[in-house]
């Protein structure tokens, strides 16, 4: 088990009817924020609820903060900040009820904090849970989380269902968490360009297995929309070991690359293509390349 | 310190700080020794991930335009005449080769490139005097 990392998964299986999570390796060292992309159904709030021994799993090791995630339970929990995707908070009670409640549990609790949090999101104390809209309840239960300074925090889709000034304030937040360099985040989201702007890392699953996860910079770097043309048959075999997903068209090639290098443009035109074109790609893109795995 | 990331610029974040903060030192609104903001504090002014700052001041270390000291901070070099010269004409190839590259694969012969490249620079400094 490795002390410096925030999340260490080895392993993970946990098999149900009609799926199964699968996740041979997954983990982000402290002090970073990792974002968690996937299509609908893929397992990523399955697997931030085995983290969190919500879902137990069949094999594996999982180990939060340097600790195992049963034997040390308690311990992790005192120290993560868990969002879950639906809001499951007393309908009846009020956002300054609720922090009086949380604030028991937690050794880190700053209520002035929280106080802090609510005004800033502009959840209003008094308020009822069931009173609260969809977006006022996501922030609340940020709020709850935020609130005794955890070293972790696992957020499943903590966006939607947030106005984009207010997803931007959040962004800052969790910036604002890391800046103490032991404290890390891992969120999950639909709204790519949520993570796109301040993951430092991100994970793509499908299927229930983590298909790429990397340094986002890295991934930007590395993805290339390509286009060429290859005239003799030889060359075209040659060259589409670089195209991770292509299609064809009359000896025109149209495709994305996953190892693209400084040198991808001159390594395409030796080994015989013509009209070479390279395009940046957005993590968007790069995501709905994977998911859906064609160009 | 005020930088702007534009998302539609399909230059990388990273690249756009180095060059912000690049102009920022050539053109004396940075001073030399005066003190950076830290890595994460920039993230978070910016918006954006820690990876990638960390990677721009890397960078910009690299050209000697700033120096780290440990558990202090990141400085402004000092920076001269020459060096300035040496990373302005570093740049310039970088942006020339990938417009070379653009317009030899678009089918423009070399001899072409090299008169357009007169002609655009003769128009520039026509303009100029």
């Amino acid at each position: 088990m490795n002390d410096l990392m925030a999340i260490e998964l080895k392993g993970i299986i946990k098999k149900y009817p009609d799926f199964t999570l699968d996740v041979e390796y997954l983990a982000f060292s402290r002090g970073t924020i990792l974002g968690l992309l996937g299509p609908n159904g893929a397992g990523k709030s399955t697997m931030i609820k085995a983290m969190m021994n919500l879902v137990g799993v069949d094999r594996g090791n999982i180990s939060l903060l340097g600790m195992d995630h049963r034997r040390e339970e308690i311990k992790i929990k005192k120290q993560v900040g868990y969002v879950p995707e639906e809001c499951n908070l007393y309908e009846e009670a009020s956002a300054g009820w609720l922090g009086q409640f949380v604030s028991k549990y937690y050794e880190g609790w700053d209520h002035r904090f929280y106080q802090h949090l609510l005004e800033k999101f502009g959840v209003q104390s008094g308020k009822k849970v069931k009173k609260l809209s969809k977006g006022g309840k996501m922030k609340l239960s940020l709020c709850l989380a935020l609130a005794h300074r955890p070293s972790l925090l696992l957020l499943d889709e903590p966006t939607s269902g947030l106005d984009p000034v207010v997803r931007q304030q959040f962004l800052k937040e969790l910036l604002e968490v890391i800046q103490d360099e032991s404290r890390s985040v891992l969120f999950s989201s639909h709204i790519v360009s949520d993570i796109e702007k301040v993951a430092d890392y991100v994970a793509f699953m499908r299927g229930g297995q983590i298909v790429l996860c990397d340094q986002k910079d890295d991934l930007l770097d590395k993805w290339r929309r390509v286009s060429f043309r290859a005239a003799d048959s030889g060359a075209a075999e040659r060259l589409k070991g670089y195209l991770a997903y292509y299609k064809e068209m009359n000896q025109n090639y149209q495709g994305v690359s996953g190892s693209c290098g400084d040198d991808l443009r001159q390594k395409l035109a030796e080994l015989g293509a013509e009209n070479v074109n390279l395009h940046p790609m957005s993590l968007e893109e790069i995501m709905i390349v994977i998911s859906r795995g064609e160009v | 310190m005020l930088i702007f990331l534009a998302p539609q610029n399909p230059t990388p974040f990273y690249q756009q700080i180095v060059e912000q903060i690049k102009n920022k030192i050539f053109s004396g609104e940075l001073t030399p020794h005066e003190s950076l903001p830290s890595i994460r504090q920039l993230a978070k002014e910016l918006t954006t991930s820690v990876i990638t700052t960390k990677r721009a001041y890397e960078e910009l270390e690299r050209e000697g335009l700033i120096y780290t000291r440990a558990g202090k901070g990141s400085f402004v070099s000092q920076v001269d005449t020459s060096a300035r010269r040496k990373a302005a004409l570093a740049s310039l190839e970088k942006k020339l080769r990938e417009i070379v590259e653009e317009a030899l694969a678009a089918g423009i012969r070399p001899d072409q490139v090299k008169s357009l490249l007169s002609d655009v620079l003769d128009s520039v400094r026509g303009r100029e005097q």
